[in-house]
Formats: structure tokens, C-alpha cells, sequence
């Protein structure tokens, strides 16, 4: 038993702390000097548009100091007051969600007071930000991979809930004895329906097929290149468009360090229900058709097209982005339309992602290839789809900005920048306002304001999902433990065209 | 107790006075054994090869503590790996090492003496757990958390030795607690030998319903890793019941090793010895405890002596079995020339290569690096047999390019290459992220580059080791006044030389070539793309660099220059830059030689062969001749 004693003085220590943390919340600071700039915070949360239900944007205040306050309003009676010893400042998180929900909509400004050492308070111009009425969907999906190019270790594909700091793997590599895992892809945004490929040990993808079970399958045939890369879930969820490719790097000196470029490359459509791959000679050609993508009434596939390799330069290779009818009801491809050729914008087209409203579509321009993640010059462009008009989107910085993925509603997209430090891949997130503007991006928040100085894994490949996947980790390495199915060619695929085409790229 | 009993039951009055001066006698073999394995591990291990093979790297911020947690095993390998960082200095890592193996040792003891009472057996059993437990060190890729994991199973069942019961329900529920405590902190294997060595008392002890109890036992420990991968831990199937976990790259990777599993199940096989010799003594002892005629103190002591006498030679035996079977000299070699490598003692890289003796080609590597980075290249270029050619030059075209990518990063530093010191220092990186050594080396890549703020990153990294706050609060200093970059002496002269301009690096010539271009004054990568030349015999490409030796301030041509130019010469026409000084006298005249020694065996390639090794092994006559023809089929 406790002794009555002992409950008092617990009592004590208790009220001391809520009077102190009362105390705290309440600081008002009379006597400061103005500084007519805002301050220096990390990462960069100003003059930024969030989601209303993003987790709270901890930072840290670039500013010398020894005592630092942060207040964090919507109005007079609607703030936060962090009071912190150390620069960083880090927002309770039903506060923070608390001041979100009434501030949809509205203005959100943060008050910065730094004590220096002298001993006098200053106090920054306010940072203003704001809250958009729309959520962003409510997880987001990544691999954290190191920066090697040819080896790897650790890695896996994890979710984050954008609503708080939990992070859970989805998938990690050592439960499948360390082979390399790639190219997540889910339907709609939607969790439920996902894909994974595996590549060395235990290799195969992992696909959710209509009955919420996973199946692994191998989707090379005898009659493909190899097996599906680079996926598009067909909004039915029923179809993924694959490129499949041959994949080859290159080494380099100067700004980038590395050229990833495809000897060929063709494109398939999978059939998730049946296990059947269907394709066809107009995207099987001796040009190299890549990254293919749905629109979203799910009748074009958009993909990017090149001349074939030239074996004198294998790097300076230019995309033109096109795009080609598929009928899943009865397998059968349309013609192939081109809609940007390179030469026009004299940039190489990469990543097309269409929103879901099929207004604009986004798509990577960089001096060459497809790979653009090496690439500091690439930058996110925007087709207005029904006029035509292409521009560069206000949201590029020096270096690379690149691989892209819409949310479900299409009014927020996250993006992989490497502008924090010109190395390291992070997860930005932007508004796409109606008329194709873009606000301006912010990091994915961390718990740890200081988080992203000493991280040294990259985010690859962020998407957006509406919820949580509901597989276990246990439930997809049982799966991956598993031997592939084979897919089957579907009986409408001329093979006899197929066979001869293998023939000729491979000689 | 029974032996203890035994003991007193020997009616020998002064029997305290004795059995303390053999405790003294076995406390002090215990010392002597401890300390002579200290000079072992100290001497002839040494721990700090260990640190350097293995690039062992601890990190004291909380995210790398959790992702430790999430796995069997994780806690163990934690307090292993903050352990074993301080391998890097010798005698703390020796000591570190003695007193984790002695810990285990006198946990044995301690049992034994538990279970069995004060045993004559104790200096024989502290030291052969001892013993195993130091070789095992003798291979210098072994995993030190598997030391650690089994020190865990012993605090477990000595743990269990004392909450242990008669109640047969109350023992099995204890007993699945401190089951589930080892499998989540020491793993599979430590599980096994947990459940073992309790099995094993209890089949000593032989409480209520002890059948049950030890079959339940056994089918828990067997299936409690299979259900925790089945429902608990996403594990891979290929770690279950394994000490170590195999991870990439697999050829640096230790690979379990009889001795490791003979290690690991001596506390059962104590404890089964023990029980044995207890039956043996239960049955043999005449009834009534009385001491057999004739049996006297000066017997009693000389039996006794005998006794230990007998445990020293078994010892001794099992050690000098041990250290037969478990060391690797030519391991060890290699790995010294790595170490000195790393820290550029280049004079010692080549003493330890010419007690290597065989080839091997990343001796060969390295004592290409050593005279280069001594100036001899050109000079000894073929006192080491250049059996693979070029790769012997540049290993990134070889098998070993994955496992020793560090080497290669630190090899292209040196040449002034920082893109390709980069990408290799990032392929070390993804398989061992916090290694300080590829952490130091981002820091000074991205110094020389300018860029400051990812230099600063990894020094944020690199500052959560406790060993190397010094080395960063040295070179954040750089951060802060970059002037102090242009000071120093590595980092200026890298940026002098490192190629900015965009190209491929497609292979070691045109990467040469492009420092070359970069700046003329990278003396290093001038000799080594004309040994590059010579070991590929370009004829063309050695002549056209051959004639800017002057600029490098080269009065006259080193042996193997001079040899390929001699040998040029007889095949075509002179070329414009050589004068009558440019070779050597001696050099033609060796070049004389050679060919009369062909002569004599009518220019039988085969036939002359042993003549010509003796007196120009180390010549590029004997290498264009027997060498270069293997050095394609050699990669």
C-alpha cells in the first residue's frame, strides 16, 4: 500500500506540473524588440498550405537563442503556446488537430519569441500559413532504401499516417532473407488493393487480387521481354498496365552520378483475375514504350515512347509521351496517338501521372532518359489535357523533383525532392489548385524537428493511400515465400509477332 | 550438495584446511587461466582486427535502438554491438572479451556448484568455457552477439537454478517466463540451450511430475521460434534456429562453424557430465561414507594434485585442438594488410604481403596501392606477380568489387576520382550504414566537393558514435570556416584533381584518362595509367603518355617503363622523344640476356621457362611471355 504520505507528495508534484504547464501556456512576453524578417525554421513551414488533418509541423528555429517560444493561432482564443528550452519545437498532437479542425479554411500564423543571450526577448515577423478545406488522404506509402546503387542491405515499403508520427512497415526485406523490393502501386489510392514486386530471392509480385487475398505471380511469359516492371492499376482494379524492361546503369562524374537507361522496353497489360498477360505488336516495337498509365475512365493507356538504343550513346535519349486505347472488356489495343514529343518542350517526358478528375497530367521533364531521380535538373510540369497547354510547375527548386503521385481525390499530390540537400529523396506535398497551380510544398512532418539532419535512408516511390493496408507483414512474407504462378499469354496475343521480336532486340 | 556431502562423509578431520588450499589451488589456476587467455586475445586475436574487419559501428540515438527491439535477438545484438565498438582498442576489447567468456565461465561454475555441490571439477569446467569461448574469436568475421546471446542463456538458467521449485505448475510457469524473456532477448539458439541445461536440472532435481514437466519443456523451447515466426516477428524462415543471421554481402558474412555449436552446447553438456559423474560416485561410493584403508592426507593430496594436473593437460589439450582447427594465418595476414592499408602504413602493407606467399589478388591489389602511394609503382610493378593483369590495378572488374567496396572507395579517393570514391563509399554505406570508416570517408568526398551541407549531415551521423566526437568536432569546424578546407592538405590537392565535367566512367582507363585531363599534375594517376598500359600491353597508349615523364620530373625511366619501352623498341621504330639515355644501359643489357636465354632453348617458350623465372620473374618480358596470356582467363 501506498502511504497517505507518499499519495500527498505525488499529489503535489502533480498540481506543481499542471500549474507550471498552465503557467507555461499562458507565457505572455511584454518586453521584446521587433525583427522586421521571419525567422529561420527547419524545415521550411512558411508561407505553406496545409491539409487539415496533416500531423502537427514540429520545427526547429534556426536562430541563436536560449529560450524559445512558439505561438500557433487561428485567432486570439484558438493557440498553441510550445515553450522550449532547445530550438525545437515540438506541437502536441490533439492540440495541433484541435486548431486544425476550426481553422479549416482560414489563416493559421505562428509567433516566434527568441530569448538571446543576452537576455532579451525578440520577436519575429509572423509566419502566416493555411488550411485547406480538402484532406489529403490519410496515409502515405514509400520504400526507405540507402544510397547504393548496386548492392543493398535493409530495406523495405512502409506507411506513415499522415495524421500522426506512426510509421509501420508494410513490408521489410529481412523476412525474406534480404531480397530487393520495389515498385509498390496500389488502385485508387485505395490499401486494399496493392502490388509488389520482389526481385533475387523469392522472386515474383505480390498482387491483391478482387476477394482481398494476395496471390504471387510471375508475369514474364516466353513470349515478353521479361517480367512486368514499372505498373498502373487499371481504376478497376481488375488490370495493371507493366512496362517490361531491360535495365541497364552507367556510372558518371559530375552532378549526376548515375544514368539508369533501358537497352528495350515494351509494354504489357495484366490481367489480375485470369493471370493472363495480353499485348501487342503496336506495344512491342523496336522503340522503347515505358511507364505506362490508366486514365482515369480506364480507356488510354498514357505512356512515354523512345527511338532504340543507340549503342555509340546509350545516355542521351529523349522521351516522347503517348498514349494508346485499351478496351478491358475485350482485350483489344487501339491506335497509338502521340501527344508531346520531346523536341517540343526539348525535354524528356518521364512519369505521366494524370489526375483523377482527368484534367491535368504531371509528368517529370529532364535533359535525358527516364530515371529521373538522378537527375538535379528534372523538374514537374503540368498538361492541361482538353487545351493542350504545358507549363512548369511554380513548385521546382535546383535540384531534382520527380517521381509524383496524386491523392484520391486528386487535390493534393506528393512529390520526391531532393532540394532539402541535393542527395537525400524526401516527400513533399503540395495543393493543385483548379487552374494548375501549385502551392507551395512542404516536407512530410517529422516528431523529431532535427529528424531529416541525420536521416541517411531515402523515400523512394510515395503514394498516397486512403487508409491503412490491411495485410500483415507475416501475411505478405508467406505469400513472397511462396512460388509464383506463371501468368499465361493471352490466347488473343500473337505470339508468332512476339517470338520474332525477341528474336530481333535480342540479336 | 550430494558431493559436498560426499566429501565430508570422508571423515577426514581436516578436511576445511584442505579444501580451502584447493579452492586457493583452483581459484588460482582460474586466475592463471583467465590471465593466459588474456594475453591470447590480447596478443594473438586481437580484438582490434576485429573492430577494423568487421567496421563494427554503434550509434547512441534512439532510432537506431529501436530497430533493434523489433526482433528476437535485438537486445543482445544492441549491448553487443556498444560493446564490441570498443574493440577498436586492443587491450579494452581483450578485456571486454575475457569478461564476458569468464562471466559465462563462472555462471557454469556456479551451477555446477548449485547443483552438484562444490566440485574438484570447477577449474576444468570455468576453463573450458573459457577456452571455447576465445577461439571462436580466432575467426575474424565471427559476430560478437553470439557471445552475447549465449551469456544471456546463462543468466537465464542460472536464474531458473534459483526461483526453481517442487511445485511442478508453479516451475513450469516460471520456467515459460524466463523462456520467453531469453527467446525475445538472446534468440533461438540461446532459447535451446536454456531449455537444455533446465531440462537438465530438472531431470537431476526429479521434482513432482519431472517427465512431464521436461517433455513440455522441450516442445515448448522447440516450437516457441517456429509460432513467433509463424504469428509474432515477420522473420525470415532461413534465421530460425540459427546463431547468426547471414546478411549481404554473403562472402564477408560469417558462416556458423562446428566450433560455434560446440561452444554453445557445452552447458548442457557440463551439466550431463555432472549428472554422470554423480550417478558414477552414488554407485561406487561404499555405503556409510567411510574412507577406504590406506586412504591417507598425503594420498588424498596427491590424488588431488593429480586430479588438477589432469585437468590442465585436458585443457590444455582442448586448447591446442582449438587453436589448430580455428586459426587462419593467411586470414590474418590479409586482414592486417587491410588494416595498414586503411591507415596508409604502406611499408607495413607490403611486410605483411611478402609473408603472405601465395597470390592473392587483393594482396596483389594492395601492394599495388602501397607503391603507388610510396612512388614505386612503375619502379616494382612486377615484384608481386600481376597474375590477373589489370585487375590487380583496378578491382572493379573482378568478384571482389562487392565485398570490398570500401577498399575501392578509398583507392579512388586517393587517385582523385570522387565520383567513383562516392559510389563505392554508397555501396559500402547500404550494407553497413554507420560504419565511422565510410562515414568519415562521405565527410571528406563531400569536403572536397564543396558541399558542406551534406558533409555536415553525415557528420551529425557520425557524432552519435561516442568513439569519433573528436574527429567531428575537427572537421565541423570545416563547416563553419570553409577556409580551413583549402588549409588542408588531402582535401586541397583532391580538389585540385577531381574531374567536374559530366562523362561516364565506363572503365578505369577513361577514368584515368579524364584525371589526366582534369589536371596533369595527379602523378599517382599518371603511373598507374601507364601501368595499366603496360599490364594490358597497349603498346600504343603506354608510348603516347610514356614521353610526358619529364614533366613529372622523371630523370630516369623506372624498370618496368624502361623494360616495355626496350621491348617496344625491338618490335618498331624508336619513338621521337627517346634518346640513347633514355633506357638504361643495364636494361638492354638485361634485355640481351633474356633473349640469349631463349636462344638457348631455341626459343621453346616452355622449355625456357624455369631459366627465365629465376633472373626475370619480375621482369614485363616474363610477364608478356607466361602472365598476360593467363591474366584474361585469371578475371
Amino acid at each position: 500500500m501506498i502511504s497517505k504520505n507518499v499519495m500527498r507528495k505525488y499529489t503535489e508534484i502533480i498540481l506543481l506540473f499542471l500549474v507550471s504547464f498552465f503557467i507555461s501556456c499562458n507565457t505572455e512576453i511584454k518586453d521584446y524588440t521587433e525583427i522586421a524578417r521571419i525567422p529561420s525554421i527547419f524545415p521550411d513551414y512558411t508561407n505553406i498550405l496545409i491539409p487539415p488533418n496533416i500531423a502537427p509541423l514540429n520545427f526547429k528555429i534556426n536562430e541563436p537563442g536560449s529560450k524559445y517560444v512558439a505561438r500557433i493561432y487561428i485567432s486570439d482564443n484558438e493557440s498553441i503556446v510550445v515553450n522550449s528550452n532547445d530550438p525545437n519545437i515540438k506541437i502536441n498532437n490533439k492540440a495541433w488537430h484541435k486548431l486544425l479542425d476550426k481553422g479549416k479554411g482560414k489563416r493559421y500564423q505562428i509567433e516566434i519569441f527568441v530569448k538571446s543571450d543576452k537576455g532579451t526577448w525578440q520577436k519575429f515577423k509572423t509566419i502566416v500559413n493555411k488550411i485547406a478545406d480538402k484532406k489529403i488522404d490519410s496515409h502515405l506509402a514509400y520504400r526507405l532504401i540507402n544510397t547504393g546503387y548496386v548492392q543493398w542491405n535493409d530495406l523495405g515499403i512502409y506507411q506513415r499516417n499522415l495524421e500522426n508520427f506512426d510509421e509501420k512497415p508494410i513490408l521489410e526485406n529481412k523476412s525474406i532473407g534480404y531480397g530487393c523490393i520495389n515498385c509498390h502501386s496500389f488502385a485508387n489510392n485505395n490499401p486494399e488493393k496493392m502490388m509488389i514486386h520482389i526481385r533475387k530471392n523469392h522472386g515474383g509480385t505480390i498482387i491483391s487480387k478482387d476477394n482481398g487475398k494476395l496471390q504471387k505471380v510471375n508475369t514474364n511469359t516466353p513470349y515478353t521481354l521479361n517480367a512486368g516492371a514499372y505498373p498502373s492499376w487499371h481504376p478497376n482494379g481488375k488490370h495493371i498496365a507493366y512496362s517490361v524492361n531491360n535495365i541497364g546503369q552507367y556510372f558518371c562524374t559530375g552532378e549526376t552520378r548515375i544514368e539508369v537507361t533501358d537497352s528495350y522496353s515494351d509494354l504489357i497489360v495484366y490481367d489480375v483475375e485470369n493471370n493472363q498477360v495480353i499485348t501487342s505488336p503496336k506495344v512491342s516495337t523496336k522503340d522503347r514504350e515505358n511507364l505506362p498509365i490508366w486514365s482515369p475512365d480506364g480507356k488510354f493507356i498514357y505512356f512515354i515512347k523512345a527511338r532504340p538504343e543507340n549503342p555509340n550513346n546509350k545516355i542521351d535519349v529523349k522521351y516522347d509521351l503517348m498514349r494508346i486505347g485499351f478496351d478491358v472488356n475485350t482485350n483489344s489495343w487501339g491506335n497509338v496517338d502521340t501527344l508531346l514529343l520531346s523536341r517540343q518542350i526539348r525535354k524528356s517526358i518521364s512519369f505521366p501521372k494524370i489526375s483523377p478528375d482527368g484534367k491535368f497530367l504531371m509528368f517529370c521533364a529532364s535533359d535525358n532518359g527516364y530515371f529521373t531521380i538522378h537527375h538535379p535538373q528534372t523538374d514537374l510540369n503540368i498538361l492541361e489535357i482538353k487545351s493542350g497547354k504545358i507549363k512548369r510547375l511554380n513548385i521546382n527548386s535546383p535540384e531534382t523533383d520527380s517521381y509524383h503521385s496524386f491523392s484520391s481525390t486528386g487535390n493534393w499530390f506528393v512529390f520526391s525532392s531532393k532540394r532539402m540537400d541535393g542527395l537525400f529523396t524526401r516527400p513533399y506535398f503540395s495543393y493543385l489548385y483548379e487552374n494548375g497551380v501549385a502551392s507551395k510544398p512542404f516536407v512530410l512532418p517529422q516528431e523529431d524537428p532535427a529528424f531529416y539532419e541525420s536521416f541517411i535512408k531515402n523515400y523512394n516511390i510515395p503514394e498516397l493511400i486512403t487508409g491503412e493496408v490491411p495485410y500483415s507483414q507475416i501475411e505478405i512474407r508467406d505469400k513472397i515465400l511462396e512460388d509464383p504462378i506463371p501468368a499465361k499469354i493471352h490466347e488473343s496475343v500473337d505470339t508468332t509477332f512476339l517470338k520474332r521480336h525477341l528474336q530481333a532486340i535480342r540479336n | 550438495m550430494d558431493a559436498l556431502k560426499s566429501i565430508k562423509s570422508g571423515n577426514i578431520k581436516n578436511d576445511v584446511n584442505r579444501s580451502s588450499k584447493f579452492l586457493n589451488l583452483n581459484n588460482s589456476l582460474i586466475i592463471v587461466t583467465i590471465l593466459i587467455l588474456f594475453w591470447i586475445v590480447a596478443f594473438y586475436i586481437q580484438p582490434f582486427l576485429h573492430y577494423h574487419t568487421q567496421q563494427i559501428a554503434f550509434n547512441t540515438g534512439v532510432d537506431f535502438l529501436i530497430g533493434f527491439l523489433d526482433s528476437p535477438g535485438g537486445i543482445s545484438n544492441y549491448v553487443s554491438l556498444f560493446l564490441s565498438q570498443f574493440f577498436s582498442f586492443n587491450l579494452l576489447g581483450s578485456i571486454i572479451i575475457v569478461m564476458l567468456v569468464s562471466a559465462q565461465g563462472l555462471i557454469a561454475v556456479s551451477l555446477a556448484d548449485r547443483l552438484f555441490g562444490k566440485s574438484k571439477l570447477s577449474f576444468f569446467i570455468f576453463s573450458v568455457v573459457l577456452v571455447f569461448g576465445v577461439m571462436v574469436f580466432c575467426d575474424y568475421r565471427y559476430p560478437f552477439k553470439a557471445s552475447v546471446q549465449l551469456l544471456f542463456a546463462y543468466v537465464f538458467v542460472w536464474i531458473y537454478s534459483f526461483i526453481s521449485t517442487k511445485r511442478w505448475m508453479v516451475n513450469l510457469v516460471l520456467w515459460i517466463i524466463l523462456s520467453l524473456s531469453t527467446f525475445y532477448v538472446a534468440n533461438d539458439l540461446a532459447l535451446i540451450i536454456f531449455a537444455f541445461s533446465s531440462v537438465l536440472m530438472v531431470i537431476n532435481h526429479k521434482p513432482q511430475k519431472w517427465l512431464i514437466i521436461t517433455v513440455l519443456m522441450l516442445l515448448i523451447a522447440a516450437i516457441l521460434p517456429y509460432l513467433s515466426y509463424l504469428f509474432i516477428f515477420p522473420l525470415s524462415p532461413y534465421t530460425l534456429y540459427s546463431i547468426t543471421k547471414l546478411t549481404p554481402p554473403e562472402s564477408i558474412s560469417y558462416v556458423t562453424f562446428y566450433l560455434l555449436y560446440c561452444y554453445y552446447f557445452l552447458l548442457p553438456a557440463i551439466i550431463i557430465l555432472l549428472i554422470i559423474s554423480k550417478e558414477y560416485n552414488a554407485r561406487t561410493q561404499p555405503k556409510g561414507g567411510k574412507v577406504t584403508k590406506g586412504f591417507t592426507p598425503n594420498k588424498y593430496t596427491k590424488r588431488i594434485n593429480l586430479f588438477y594436473a589432469s585437468q590442465i593437460v585436458l585443457i590444455l589439450l582442448i586448447g591446442f585442438v582449438l587453436y589448430k582447427i580455428s586459426k587462419d594465418d593467411l586470414r590474418k595476414k590479409l586482414i592486417y594488410i587491410e588494416y595498414h592499408a586503411e591507415n596508409r602504413n604502406w611499408e607495413k602493407v607490403l611486410e605483411y604481403a611478402e609473408k603472405t606467399g601465395d597470390y592473392n589478388l587483393l594482396v596483389n591489389f594492395q601492394v599495388n596501392r602501397a607503391y603507388a602511394n610510396l612512388g614505386q609503382l612503375s619502379e616494382k610493378l612486377f615484384n608481386y606477380p600481376q597474375l590477373y593483369g589489370s585487375g590487380g590495378l583496378f578491382i572493379d572488374n573482378t568478384d571482389l568489387k562487392e565485398s570490398f567496396s570500401m577498399q575501392l572507395s578509398d583507392f579512388y579517393f586517393d587517385l582523385g576520382l570522387m565520383s567513383e570514391s562516392l559510389r563505392w563509399a554508397y555501396e559500402t554505406q547500404t550494407l553497413n550504414p554507420y560504419s565511422p570508416r565510410v562515414l568519415k570517408r562521405l565527410v571528406s568526398i563531400y569536403l572536397v566537393d564543396e558541399k558542406y551541407e551534406l558533409a555536415e549531415k553525415f557528420l551529425n551521423v557520425l557524432d552519435k558514435n561516442i568513439l569519433y566526437r573528436e574527429w567531428v568536432n575537427r572537421y565541423r569546424k570545416h563547416i563553419k570556416d570553409n577556409s580551413l578546407s583549402n588549409a588542408d592538405p588531402v582535401i586541397a590537392e583532391k580538389r585540385r584533381f577531381n574531374p567536374h565535367y559530366k562523362t561516364v566512367n565506363y572503365d578505369p582507363r577513361m577514368n584515368l584518362k579524364l584525371l589526366l585531363l582534369a589536371n596533369k599534375d595527379n602523378k599517382l594517376a599518371y603511373e598507374y595509367y601507364l601501368a595499366l598500359s603496360i599490364l594490358d600491353v597497349n603498346y600504343s597508349e603506354f608510348i603516347t603518355y610514356l614521353k610526358n615523364y619529364t614533366y613529372y620530373n622523371i630523370k630516369t625511366l623506372p624498370e618496368s617503363w624502361e623494360e616495355t619501352l626496350c621491348l617496344y623498341m625491338y618490335r618498331n621504330e624508336k619513338p621521337d622523344f627517346v634518346t640513347s639515355s633514355t633506357i638504361s644501359s643495364q636494361c638492354i643489357e638485361n634485355f640481351k640476356v633474356f633473349n640469349s636465354v631463349m636462344r638457348n632453348f631455341d626459343n621453346n617458350r616452355e622449355k625456357a621457362r624455369n631459366a627465365l623465372q629465376r633472373d626475370f620473374g619480375n621482369t614485363f618480358w616474363y610477364y608478356l611471355l607466361y602472365i598476360y596470356p593467363n591474366t584474361k582467363n585469371n578475371i
